[in-house]
């Protein structure tokens, strides 16, 4: 939660794009994004969390309060009256009654359809632990949620300051659900992961905002699937590639799902991707890439449907595209070093377009 | 005369590019075969070294948020909202020169 949000009364807020001004009013508690998509306004934003930077704005008249003025997301050289929507909140207006802030870089990213943002109570249902330093978690929300395959929420914990992006795991349900699926990879001095391990237990409450991102899978694309994923970014193969397996898209499309472990032991279980691989329809493919050259599968790891190969993840991705790169969609999540070699291979090797690319970094 | 001559940039390959500095400014030299471009080693969009993107000949890709450019021109090609600036070059007895008479600047640098 916010520790320190100075506006006790609603702002007016505006935000100035190329395409046009969002506007909308922000009340005491929250950021300007969360209240800027919690009533529909039309503002960029990628990981919610104050590292990307692509919600930058410059503040023209008014005030507002920087809940984290050492975000990455500023940049090397930030200027006095930068203000990243995501880590600001309204501290009072200018003359003209209204805080007023102009967007830096691209505007108009636009929501999903029937996938308004917002706050949301929610209850951990359970905990396991499925891998080493991951866990999956289950979450019950004080009221249904509705979300496209690939979104993500941001998820605040008792006592630390600032919300955690996780995607969620589970296909996009048809109809809305107030069970959300996690699957979290420990962060070493990370105070969000260390309250999920060693501090929290069925029972324990937290806050999400959501469902964000623009990484999401379109029943209606008509295009083969890549999905690469690594770390906390298998939850969003789970759902991009889970949410193409209920649209029944690989019966008509080709898929690829390439999950990077570092060795076997970093997942229990590949039951979710075999289950996966036998419902999907023919047309999918899942491959598991352990770039540990010394780890061996237990016995029984393996399971059908579920390819083990050698290697990095952008490695086996690239063999397994084996020169078929024609009108495809990929998806990549993962830490940064994974997701900058699997765009490399697409951009430079399978000449995708950049528009083709969609990516959810875990930072 | 403001030609500037960029030491080393010769030796850049082809299809690749790097980032060097001149009057201590970052410039970006990338090549393709028919020659060399600059352009300011920052991306347009905001505070990300063109450099650590790619380069396949015909297109530049920043790696931040996958806008991409012509790298002849500086169109911009897809997503990019805003065009390369780019500094003219010459090749002169194996060695590269930008005409560098002041900065580019993008919108979001200005003071």
């Amino acid at each position: 939660m916010l520790t320190s949000v100075v506006n006790r009364r609603a702002v007016a807020v505006n935000v100035k794009g190329r395409s046009g001004t969002a506007t909308f009013t922000t009340v005491p508690g929250e950021n300007l994004l969360e209240a800027a998509l919690r009533q529909g306004a039309d503002v960029p934003y990628g990981c919610a969390s104050g590292t990307c930077g692509l919600c930058k704005a410059r503040v023209t008249s008014g005030r507002v309060e920087l809940l984290w003025p050492e975000a990455p997301g500023y940049g090397k050289k930030p200027r006095a009256d930068d203000a990243l929507l995501c880590q600001s909140a309204a501290e009072a207006p200018g003359d003209h009654g209204t805080l007023d802030l102009t967007l830096g870089g691209a505007s108009g990213a636009l929501a999903p359809p029937g996938a308004r943002a917002g706050r949301f109570g929610a209850r951990i249902l359970r905990i396991d632990l499925i891998g080493d330093g991951l866990i999956e978690i289950e979450l019950g929300l004080d009221r249904p949620i509705r979300y496209a395959a690939g979104q993500f929420g941001l998820f605040y914990f008792p006592g630390i300051a600032g919300g955690r992006a996780f995607s969620f795991a589970t296909p996009s349900p048809d109809t809305e659900s107030e069970r959300v699926l996690l699957v979290v990879k420990r962060k070493p001095d990370g105070p969000a992961t260390e309250f999920l391990f060693t501090r929290s237990a069925p029972g324990s409450r937290l806050e999400m905002f959501g469902p964000l991102g623009h990484a999401t899978f379109d029943p209606g694309c008509g295009q083969d699937l890549i999905c690469v994923v690594g770390g906390s970014g298998i939850s969003f193969g789970l759902s991009v590639m889970g949410g193409a397996t209920l649209a029944d898209h690989f019966n008509t499309h080709r898929g690829l799902l390439v999950v990077g472990l570092r060795r076997p032991s970093d997942l229990a279980s590949l039951a979710p991707f075999g289950a996966m691989a036998e419902t999907a329809g023919p047309g999918l493919r899942i491959i598991i890439a352990l770039s540990d050259e010394d780890s061996a599968p237990p016995e029984g790891w393996i399971v059908p449907g579920v390819e083990v190969m050698r290697g990095f993840a952008h490695d086996a991705m690239h063999t397994a595209m084996a020169g078929h790169c024609a009108d495809l969609m990929a998806y990549v999540a993962g830490p940064p070093p994974m997701i900058q070699a699997v765009q490399r291979v697409l951009l430079l090797e399978a000449k995708l377009p950049a528009g083709n690319i969609l990516c959810d970094t875990f930072y | 005369m403001v030609w500037k001559l960029v030491e080393g940039a010769a030796a850049v390959l082809e299809n690749d590019m790097k980032e060097f500095e001149i009057d201590g400014v970052g410039i970006l030299i990338a090549r393709n075969a028919s020659g060399f471009y600059a352009y300011p080693a920052l991306c347009p969009h905001m505070e990300a070294q063109l450099a650590f993107g790619t380069c396949d000949g015909k297109l530049i890709t920043c790696m931040q948020h996958l806008w991409q450019w012509e790298m002849e021109t500086g169109e911009p090609v897809g997503m990019a909202e805003e065009a390369l600036k780019t500094y003219p070059t010459k090749e002169e007895n194996g060695q590269i020169y930008i005409w560098f008479e002041q900065e580019h600047k993008y919108a979001y640098m200005e003071d």
